[in-house]
Formats: C-alpha cells, structure tokens, sequence
C-alpha cells in the first residue's frame, strides 16, 4: 500500500502536474499531426527531459504517449487522415460519420472509448503486471507467427467488400512489407538502386497516402455538389443510446488490446485492426460497418489505447519495449538512470505507481480536452473543401516527410495516394492493406527464424502450446461462419423433409 | 473491350505488375546457402506474387457476366488536380517544402472553383507559413527549403 | 553541373586551407550551428547517444549544435550528405560499425580514408552470452559443442555488426553456427532467456540485470582487455582468438577538414563527455568512462575495426 501511496503522491507535486498536462496537450497535437507520432515526439523531447528529476520526466513521456495515441482519430475522423498509424482503422467509421455530419458524435465516442480503453488496462496492470510480463516472455517467434497468422485469417472479413479483393489487398500489403533488406538473408529486395528503400517502406507515407491524398483526389470531382450545412448536428455529441449500443464492445476491445499491447513489439495499429475487425464481427450491424457506424470508433479506439497501457507491461518489468514508443521511453528510463526489470518492481515499486498515476492523469485530461474538443474540432469538417484539402494537402506533405526527414518519402505518399484512388474505384479497401503491412515483415521473419530454431522442421509448431491456440483461433475466424451456416442450412433441410414425411 | 466482364480492367493491371515485379524477383541477389537456411530472400515476394495471380484469377473470373459498377466520372478537375501535385512532388527537392506547399494551397482552391482570389493569396501565404513555424521553430523539425534555404533555416 | 559543384568544392577546400592558417579564423569557428547527422529514425540508442552528444557539446560552444536523422542505405544517404558539405567542421556524422561495412561493400560514396575521427561516445564490447542454467560453464564447453554439433546463435540481421563478430568467433573456434537474426536486442534476449537459441554475442548495457541475477552467463568479451564491469570475464583474445568487436558510437568529419577546427570540435565534444549529465547517461545505460575516447585514439579503433571486418567478410563470401 505505501508504495501506492508514494506513487500517488506524485500528483501532489505542482512540477509534475505540470509537465503531464505539457506532455498531454503535446501529445494530443502531435498526434493529430499526420505522420508527427507519439514516438517521434518522444523521441524528440527525450534529452530535454534529463533536466528533469527521473519521476516526472517520467511521467511525461507515458502521458505524452497516452495522449499522441488518441490524438491520432482527431484527424483520421474528420479529414480521414489518421494522424498515427493506431487511428488508421478508426478512419474507415468515423469519417464517413463526419460525412454525414456526425463529426462531434464520433469524436466524443473516440475520447470516451479510449479513456475507458486506457484506464482499464491501466488497472489490469497495476494488478497483475509481473504475471503479464511471463505472458508476454513466453512469446517467442514461433507464437508470433501464429499470432500473425490470426491477424491475417481477418482479411476476408476485414472491410464489407468482396472477401477475394479484400485478400489481394492483403497481399498487396504483405508485398509492400517486402521491400528493403531481407533480415534473414540481408539481401535487398525491390529497393530499386534507392538507398532509402534499404530499410524498407515507412508504414506512414503509405498510410497518409492510402487515406488523405486518395480522399483529395476523390474531393476534387465532388466539388461541384452542394454541400449540406449541418452545423448543428456536426457538434452534437454521442447520447445515452449511443453508449448503450457500443459498451459490450469497448470492453472486448479492451481486453483486446490490453492483451496485444502487452506483447513485446506488437504494437497498438495491430490491436486497433483486431478491435475493430471483433467489434465488426459481434456486431448486429456488421454490414454497414465502414458507411460510419459508431461501434466502428469504439471498436478500434479502446483497443489502441489499452494496447499504450499494456505496452509498458514488458516495458517497465522485462526491459523489453511492448511498442515502438515504449522501446523511446525505455531509452528515457535509461538516461535517468533507471533500469527496468524485475529489480525495478521490488526495489522502485514507487516509480511504477508514479508513472501508472500519471497515465490516469493523462487519461482524464484529455477526456476533458476530448469533449470540450470534439464541440470545437468538429467544426472543422464546416470548413470550405476549397480550403480545406489544399490545407490537409500541405500537412501530409510534412507529415510524411517528417517521420525520416526524407523528401522519397513524400515521394511514397504521392504514389500511394494515387494508387490507394485507384483502388478505390475499383471496389477495394485501405483496411485490408494496412493489415498486411502491418503483418507483412512479422509474417516472414517469425517464419524464418522459428524454422531455424526448429531445424527447419515445421511439425514442432505442434509443441508450442500458446502457437497452436492462436492457429485454431484463425482456423474459428476462418470457417466458424461457414460451419454454422452449413449446420444451420442441414437443419432447416432436415425440418422441411421432416416436415415432408 | 467486353463490357459484361466486371473487374476486367484491374485484373489485367494486377497480372502486368505480378508479372514484372516476378521478374525482377529473379535479379534478386542469392546468398550461401550456408546463410539462407532453407529460406532465400525471393521465396516470400514469389509466393506473395504466385497468391495474387490466383487470387486475381478468381476475381476475375467472379466479375463475369456481372455489368462494371457504376463509377463518379472523372472530370477535368481530377485530371488537373492530379497535374497539380504530380508536379508538386518534382517541385519539393528545388523550390522547398514551404514555398511548394504554398503554390500547391494557392492553384488547388482555385482549380477548385474558388473565386475570392484576395483570400486564396492570404490563405496560401498564411497555411505554409504557420506549418513552418510550428514544425521549424516549435517541434524543431527543419523541413527542406530548396532555393528558400539561405533564408529559412 | 556536378563537375562545377565539385571544382566549386576544391575551391573551398584550398581558401579554407590557406585561410585556417591564420589563427583568426579557429577563434571565429563555429560561429553557425553544427549538424551532427544521424542514420537511423529518432528513438533508438545511436539518435538517443548523439542527441546527448549534441546537448553536452551545445554547452561548451557558443553555437547550436542539433541532430538531424538521415536515414537509408546502412548509412549511406548520411555519408553522401556528408560527402557534399564543405569540409569545413559543420556537419560532424554519427559513426558506428553500420557504417563501416556500408563502406566495405561499396555502397558508400565515402572510404575509410575519408573520414577523420573527432570522438568516440559510447564503447560497448560484444560478450558471448549463454543461459545461466546452460551447460556451457566455460568458453571452451561451448566450442566443443559447436565443434561436434551446431550452436544456435542469436544477433541481429544478416551482414551486421553481430553477425559478422558471430561468423568471426565461429570461424576462429572453428565451430559451426546456425545463426538466428532478429529485429532488435531485447528480442535476441529474450530468446536467449526462454532457451529458443544457445547462445548470443549480447552487450553488457543490455544484459546487466540478468547477469547480476544469474540469468545469463557471459563467457567471454570480444575485445583486448577485460572489462572493469566483468573483471572474472577472460577476452577472446586470451584464448588466442583475434576477435575483437564492439558497438561504438562516435563522431566524425571530412578529412579534409583544417587542424584547428577538428580540435576545437574534439576538445568541446570531450569536455562535453565528461561532465556529470553524460557521464549519468553513460551509468544509466550501463557503460562507464572507458567508452570515452579523443580523436587519435578513436580514429585508430575505426580503422582497426574496418580492417578485421573486411577480412571476415571476405572469408565468409559476403563481399564480391
């Protein structure tokens, strides 16, 4: 208890108050920003912090985190730009809402999802952090494997399209995840003479480009239609019914991301795509998810923001970072001369609790910031499309250009963009795509590497308990349905010649 | 061309880019085998490639005798527009972000059917100018200038 | 234009050169901020370590000195940018062994002898790790399973820095290694820690905890001297291998830049190194003053470590 209560008292010190609300607000511009991350910020702040004393930097860095992941819908909501990879499913829902006029109804559903999403796993791990971080040290990359196989038995159901198309954007994404080095045979491959490709293809010119610069396309050849002025109803926030009808999905979504967060380099875009794709299978309307329905926010956005909690399981009790962000704000922990591992949890318990109680502050800001905001943010999408795409225009451009201060990346985004439009005409979907870059290069390398710690034989996948799970868990995803649709059609032809007979 | 073959058009596209990306898959360097351990750098893109070559066969052959969805036509504005930041991604690297991005907010509006030609000038000068502040001076990010670099730094 | 902007450079180089022999001109330098160029995105241990590079530098001059990522190509499209500025102490680059072998395949506009050291940052010698429930009690124990069986050996991706000093150690032992490459550190750990692979060439900023806990067992460290935080740790080079490799990070500028500015820079980036905020940040991340070195010897290092690279890759087919 004492340490809790040390902890805590973090929230008495003027100082440290201070800098969270600095990393909250922060971290919610930036991550409006397109392409600007809650890892980049991170990362950009991290030597300022060392005139700090340990806790509150601390402190700053995991609320700015917390703060940078729901920032990201802001954007993906009203200009179908999410502004960090984790917002990219909340895009497919909330901006056909924002479409229809419904922009402060989503966002408010954005800002209560993911504080409910955050807090939750915020008290799964003060509660069991060190038994989650065996989970989490248990994954090796034959589990990763199946995971990703699970990921990627979503693909036919992903998006409402045809489930054939939906799979060659799969593909197509899988394929982009290919360019750059082959980590197992350090080989270059599709990099095309061009030393930035070396690495491979940043995940987030690929995502502005898919989303916003297809959408500006595709504004420019609707101008000429009247444009409905629903100001009143664009800032209307969520009601009563609205929670009603999505509470069962935040907390799945929860649940979910809780989980996926907590293993180390699975990040908060994957449990975002999970949620979203669950919240659309338990979902009466399941059909209409993309044309803007409201579980289709929640879904996603509860997911990503217990995946930041989850994330500093293994962070903060192994040493090994649970996110892109979580393995800057390790580096942080570092500079201050912390070390994290199971020392920390008996000998700094006060530390924990400290940096937990700032993501409860972070949290609570910014669904205050969330809710005043949505009244103000939502009047954005009242803005002229005249002036508004042109602007969106100009902040991919940077946004894309920012995350590897590279101009070939604007390069990426533009060509993505007109193939994302492309696609589009043609009845394909964005969701299907980012899944496979997402999986792509988790795919071939926990391939690779568990059939060299397997000695190339594939049969001792059988041995691994936790990988055999996630590969009947793909195998329900993929033929649950049609099995009960089979039983269900044999009992209704059953009952008709019973009733023959 | 056909017109009860839906999805005819992208198949046909997709199997152009299978086909050439196979190709170049095969100048692709081959380690020792020693290093490779059962998996060479080709075999994943290869299996990737082989999967969309079925999978767009089957599209195909599921869009036939179906008519071709109705589309938004393409007026001149997509076209243009398209023109617009095609030439704005060749701009980037001589004129620099800010000065691009202000052409760009300038011709897109206009393009746009925006007629208050005073508050497109305001609105192309003001939009660059506050991105470069807040990404330069604020997040210190320097962004590229191109020609403007003496003076933005 | 390229011939003009080349013979514009020679220019440079010669007014520079006559000019820095007046001493007026070190007393002016830097009078503009310096770009410290990086190769990697911001966040990981090289953008981290030079951003505080940066910070201590920045104290002891009067100018800015900031970070700018430029990443791609194992480092090459730092060392092209490099390779078109003036030589004339204002872009200093972020060197660690990435670099070097981007040199030795060709794929760099720059060589070795391109390059003048200024600083070294951080010096952390790779060790060979195992499981401290293992078998392998001695470094002698594990080459004799690799020499009857193979070793499963985690590092990361295929032509790094770990792979090269795994293929070296394997070669010398003359042991056989399935090596296992991976994404990052903390990966290869942990692999190591759950038993998925034997062995690994780890770094004691990585692995402190779990050695003090006995949860991995350090055989031997890849370098000449033993290290002050391991002192029972024999060296490879004890057991008469010559293999010494190590994850430095260290700063550099064109050769051709004059004398008296490269000391300014050494002499500013090394007081910068020595004060309290660096010397926290090298404890915090598990290192101690030893990582710190002036430009004679740090230059040395990179051309003693690209010499032994180049021979291993050679050997191992890596290099045409």
């Amino acid at each position: 208890m004492e340490p809790i209560l040390t902890g805590l008292g973090i929230l008495t010190d003027p100082v440290a108050i201070a800098v969270i609300l600095l990393g909250t607000v922060v971290g919610v511009l930036v991550g409006a920003l397109p392409g600007l991350s809650s890892s980049m910020a991170v990362a950009l702040l991290l030597p300022f912090t060392i005139y700090l004393d340990p806790i509150p930097a601390i402190s700053m860095l995991a609320a700015l985190y917390c703060a940078g992941t729901f920032g990201g819908s802001i954007t993906a909501i009203l200009i179908n730009a999410p502004g960090a990879p984790p917002a990219a499913a909340t895009a497919f829902d909330g901006f056909p809402m924002a479409q229809k006029g419904e922009a402060g109804r989503a966002l408010g559903m954005a800002a209560v999802s993911s504080v409910i999403g955050g807090i939750l796993s915020l008290v799964v791990m003060v509660l069991a952090a060190p038994a989650l971080a065996r989970i989490a040290h248990s994954f090796g990359p034959p589990e990763y494997f199946a995971l990703a196989i699970f990921g990627l038995s979503m693909l036919a159901s992903i998006s409402g399209k045809s489930p054939v198309k939906n799979l060659i954007g799969g593909a197509l994404g899988l394929l982009i995840a290919t360019v750059g080095v082959d980590l197992t045979t350090g080989v270059e491959r599709f990099t095309f003479g061009v030393p930035q490709l070396y690495e491979g293809i940043s995940f987030i010119p690929i995502l502005i480009g898919l989303f916003a610069v297809a959408e500006l396309l595709s504004q420019a050849d609707v101008v000429d239609r009247a444009m409905d002025r629903i100001a009143l109803k664009a800032i209307k926030l969520p009601s009563r019914d609205d929670f009603k009808r999505v509470w069962k999905t935040i907390l799945r979504s929860s649940g979910i991301g809780t989980f996926i967060g907590i293993l180390p380099a699975e990040g908060s875009t994957m449990a975002a795509m999970i949620g979203y794709n669950e919240a659309r299978r338990w979902s009466k309307h399941g059909d209409k998810f993309g044309t803007g329905e409201i579980e289709g926010i929640a879904g996603p956005e509860a997911a990503n923001n217990a995946a930041t909690g989850g994330s500093m399981v293994p962070t903060l009790a192994l040493g090994i970072p649970g996110s892109a962000t979580a393995a800057v704000i390790l580096g942080g922990l570092q500079i201050h001369g912390i070390r994290p591992g199971s020392y920390l949890f008996e000998n700094q318990p006060e530390l924990l609790y400290s940096i937990f109680a700032a993501m409860l502050v972070a949290n609570l800001v910014f669904l205050v910031f969330g809710l005043v905001g949505a009244r103000l943010f939502s009047r954005i999408s009242l803005i002229p499309r005249t002036f508004l795409w042109p602007t969106v225009f100009a902040l991919c451009v940077v946004g894309a250009y920012g995350v590897n201060q590279s101009l070939v990346d604007v390069t990426i985004m533009l060509i993505t963009g007109f193939i994302g439009f492309w696609l589009k005409r043609y009845g394909f979907g964005a969701a299907p795509i980012i899944m496979g870059v997402v999986l792509g290069s988790l795919v071939e390398n926990s391939l690779a590497q568990s059939l060299i710690i397997f000695d190339q034989d594939a049969s001792r996948f059988l041995e691994r308990p936790i990988a055999l799970g996630f590969f009947l868990l793909a195998f329900l995803s993929i033929f649950a349905k049609p099995i009960s649709n089979g039983l269900k059609g044999l009992k209704r032809r059953r009952a008709v010649n019973g009733g023959h007979s | 061309m056909p017109s009860r073959w839906k999805d005819l058009l992208p198949g046909l596209l997709l199997l152009t880019m299978v086909a050439v990306l196979f190709a170049v898959t095969l100048q692709f360097d081959t380690v020792p085998a020693a290093f490779a351990q059962g998996m060479q750098s080709a075999a994943m893109p290869q299996l990737i490639l082989v999967l969309i070559t079925i999978l767009t066969i089957v599209m195909i052959y599921q869009g036939h005798g179906h008519e071709e969805d109705k589309k938004a036509p393409m007026t001149w504005r997509f076209w243009a527009t398209a023109a617009v930041l095609l030439s704005a991604a060749f701009l980037f690297k001589w004129l620099g972000i800010t000065l691009t991005t202000a052409l760009t907010c300038f011709a897109l509006p206009l393009l746009w059917g925006e007629r208050r030609i005073t508050r497109v000038a305001i609105y192309s000068i003001a939009t660059p100018l506050c991105i470069y502040l807040l990404f330069t001076h604020a997040l210190q990010l320097r962004l590229p200038q191109g020609v403007l670099s003496p003076w933005l730094t | 234009m390229r011939l003009l902007m080349k013979r514009g450079h020679a220019l440079a180089c010669v007014t520079t050169a006559i000019l820095s022999a007046s001493t007026a001109l070190a007393a002016d330098f830097p009078s503009d901020p310096i770009e410290i160029a990086v190769h990697t995105s911001p966040g990981g241990g090289t953008d981290t370590t030079a951003r505080m590079v940066a910070l201590v530098t920045q104290e002891q001059l009067d100018s800015n000195v900031f970070v700018q990522n430029r990443k791609g190509g194992g480092g090459s499209v730092a060392m092209s940018y490099l390779s078109e500025q003036p030589a004339d102490g204002y872009t200093v680059m972020a060197v660690t062994p990435t670099h070097l072998f981007t040199m030795m395949r060709g794929n760099a506009p720059l060589s070795i002898d391109d390059i003048q050291g200024v600083a070294r940052a951080t010096d952390d010698p790779i060790i060979v790790m195992v499981r401290g429930d293992s078998d392998y009690q001695t470094l002698d124990q594990l080459i004799e399973a690799g020499q009857q069986g193979t070793i499963k050996w985690g590092g990361t991706q295929i032509g790094g820095v770990d792979h090269i000093a795994a293929m070296s150690f394997a070669n010398a032992a003359d042991m056989t290694v399935s090596y296992v490459p991976f994404d990052s550190g903390a990966e290869f750990a942990a692999a190591l820690s759950r038993g998925d692979i034997d062995a690994a060439g780890l770094n004691i900023s990585e692995t402190r905890d779990q050695i003090e806990a006995g949860e991995f067992r350090p055989l031997a460290v890849m370098a000449d001297e033993r290290m002050s935080a391991l002192p029972d740790v024999p060296t490879l080079a004890e057991n008469g291998m010559d293999v010494s490799f190590s994850t430095v990070r260290g700063y550099v500028v064109l050769k051709d830049t004059p004398q008296d500015r490269l000391k300014v820079l050494e002499d500013a980036m090394l007081s910068g190194l020595a004060s309290d905020r660096y010397q926290e940040y090298l404890q915090g991340i598990g290192l101690d003053e030893s990582s710190i070195a002036d430009a004679e010897a740090w230059d040395q290092q990179l051309h003693r470590m690209y010499e032994a690279g180049e021979k291993t890759m050679t050997e191992l087919g890596l290099m045409q």
